[in-house]
């Protein structure tokens, strides 16, 4: 049900810019805070009709899909169990199912939306035209739909323990060997946001951050009105395996940076975690862009506070070859002849090869190793973001919504 | 003979070199936004109870079953059930259960340094303490 204008009765909007609810029809703006309306009322006694039991179906489609009746229009609105607002297909009016959660599962603070649909694109936009390999098409795409989603976090307190083992090149005398660091600890974190929906990926949600949680409300059902929202619907377990995955992060830098090596990688790691239950439920606000390329969903993510951009896009593979083939020979014609040269001057007729001639060949082995190691690791990540940005779960996430 | 090492070193420099330019631009251009906060920003502060440094590969094996922290057993509800905030009775109850167990490890050094004052400033843990055992026999 929608929270209703005092003066005219239209059906009232959060407005990220004036961070007020707005009547569209008589211009009239509210606090969300001050609103008192039938509609939290009416909310707490909504009932909802199960999907399967009112079309008489067990189709997939309905499973978990719950029947309710616009608060303007009585027009059917059809959600799934997560989803706590949405839009009405035939009127459009905000619609606001929240109450019939119980209220332990109500979330405690909210983050509203302070980037507008506008700006999102145009941040989107403007983000992508500025990629050298982003293919013209993709940098003129047309939104195929753009939803504000809540996004459900619980805000984590946890202390991580850990027994890790590193690897690292040190210096012993004139050589460079390996050696291993071992280093058993705990770490504390705060207020760290983990995902709790299981419709997207930790991996893309997590890319969404850093969040100002000092922008946090206090929960009021109004901010969700003209958005979509979802609950959570993760597991202790679930949770746990999050805090524990970003708490080995934190512990591993931490790690890395005690340790005296180069390159230092974990070799093996015995993590614990110690999760505070008294966990903050919150709402984060998100944009999801969709467009479709070469018959590929694609998603871009936009955060909803501080406008951040995520995604990855498909590359122009025929000018990355070009400028890979044109570096690679400028580089190798340039370099033959300092080699040629160095060559020549280790291996001069009669010279014997000295130890530091071979440190010197040792070096520009590893060098170009590096070099090329390098570079196919970062081909690798973008490839791998790729898949996130093309996840159909994702896309179906933001199409599957009513209005 | 130094013609053709001279030759492979170039070319296999010039394709590391391809890689990395190529890799690195289009890492900038394409994967936007690919980061997240990292520990500083939840206050991360890692305490190492255990240290070695420079093992053998033989070596570090001592040093995990020696320092292996078994698993941490949480107070939290079985890890199947859905996540839910705590009522204000549970939240009650453990503020309560945490401020009992709120007892600092190690030397308790005074704050009152001054003879003079003839106070003895108790810390908190040490009132709530003592207000669970006073001899009341007496």
């Amino acid at each position: 049900m929608a929270t209703l204008c005092k003066n005219c009765s239209h059906a009232l909007v959060f407005d990220p810019v004036s961070q007020m609810m707005v009547c569209s029809s008589c211009g009239s703006s509210f606090m969300p805070e001050e609103v008192e309306s039938e509609a939290k009322k009416y909310r707490q006694d909504l009932k909802a009709e199960e999907a399967s039991e009112v079309y008489n179906s067990n189709e997939e489609e309905f499973m978990d899909c719950y029947v309710y009746s616009c608060s303007e229009c009585g027009g059917e609105i059809i959600i799934n169990g997560t989803e706590a607002s949405t839009t009405c297909v035939f009127c459009g009016n905000p619609n606001v199912v929240f109450s019939r959660i119980a209220r332990q599962k109500q979330p405690e603070f909210i983050m509203p939306f302070r980037i507008t649909k506008e700006s999102a694109v145009k941040l989107a936009r403007d983000t992508i035209k500025k990629g050298f390999f982003v293919p013209r098409a993709i940098k003129k795409f047309s939104i195929d739909c753009c939803r504000g989603i809540y996004l459900p976090y619980w805000i984590v307190n946890a202390t991580y323990y850990d027994t890790m083992v590193l690897e690292g090149r040190v210096s012993e005398g004139k050589k460079r060997v390996t050696r291993y660091f071992g280093r058993t600890g705990h770490l504390k974190f705060k207020d760290l946001p983990v995902d709790a929906s299981k419709a997207i990926s930790d991996d893309s949600s997590s890319k969404l951050e850093p969040f100002d949680l000092g922008h946090m409300k206090a929960f009021d059902e109004d901010f969700l009105a003209g958005f979509y929202s979802n609950v959570s619907d993760v597991t202790y377990s679930d949770v746990r395996k999050a805090a524990c995955e970003r708490g080995k992060e934190f512990f591993a830098d931490a790690a890395k940076k005690d340790i005296d090596a180069l390159e230092p990688k974990v070799v093996e790691s015995y993590p614990s975690i110690d999760v505070d239950t008294d966990m903050k439920y919150a709402m984060f606000p998100a944009w999801f862009i969709t467009f479709r390329y070469k018959d590929k969903p694609h998603t871009i993510l936009v955060n909803g506070d501080t406008g951040k951009v995520v995604c990855a896009l498909p590359w122009k593979k025929v000018l990355f070859v070009i400028m890979f083939i044109a570096t690679a020979i400028t580089a190798a014609v340039l370099s033959f002849f300092i080699f040629k040269g160095l060559l020549t001057s280790m291996f001069a007729s009669g010279r014997e090869l000295k130890k530091g001639d071979l440190r010197i060949l040792l070096f520009i082995i590893v060098g170009i190793s590096t070099l090329i190691s390098t570079g196919i690791a970062k081909v690798k990540r973008v490839m791998k973001n790729i898949r996130l940005t093309q996840d159909k779960a994702m896309f179906n996430f933001t199409k599957k919504r009513q209005g | 003979m130094i013609n053709f090492f001279a030759g492979l070193f170039a070319l296999a420099f010039g394709f590391g070199l391809a890689f990395w330019i190529c890799g690195t631009e289009l890492d900038k251009s394409n994967n936007i936004g690919d980061s997240r906060g990292d520990g500083s920003a939840y206050k991360a502060e890692a305490t190492f109870t255990s240290k070695c440094d420079r093992m053998e590969q033989s070596a570090y094996r001592t040093f995990v079953q020696q320092n292996i922290i078994d698993n941490v057993a949480t107070n939290g509800p079985a890890g199947q059930e859905q996540v839910r905030r705590l009522t204000e009775e549970e939240r009650r109850k453990k503020a309560e259960a945490e401020k009992k167990s709120n007892v600092p490890k190690g030397a308790f050094v005074s704050k009152n340094t001054s003879a003079a004052s003839d106070t003895y400033d108790m810390p908190d843990w040490e009132k709530r303490v003592g207000d669970q055992f006073i001899d009341t026999s007496l």
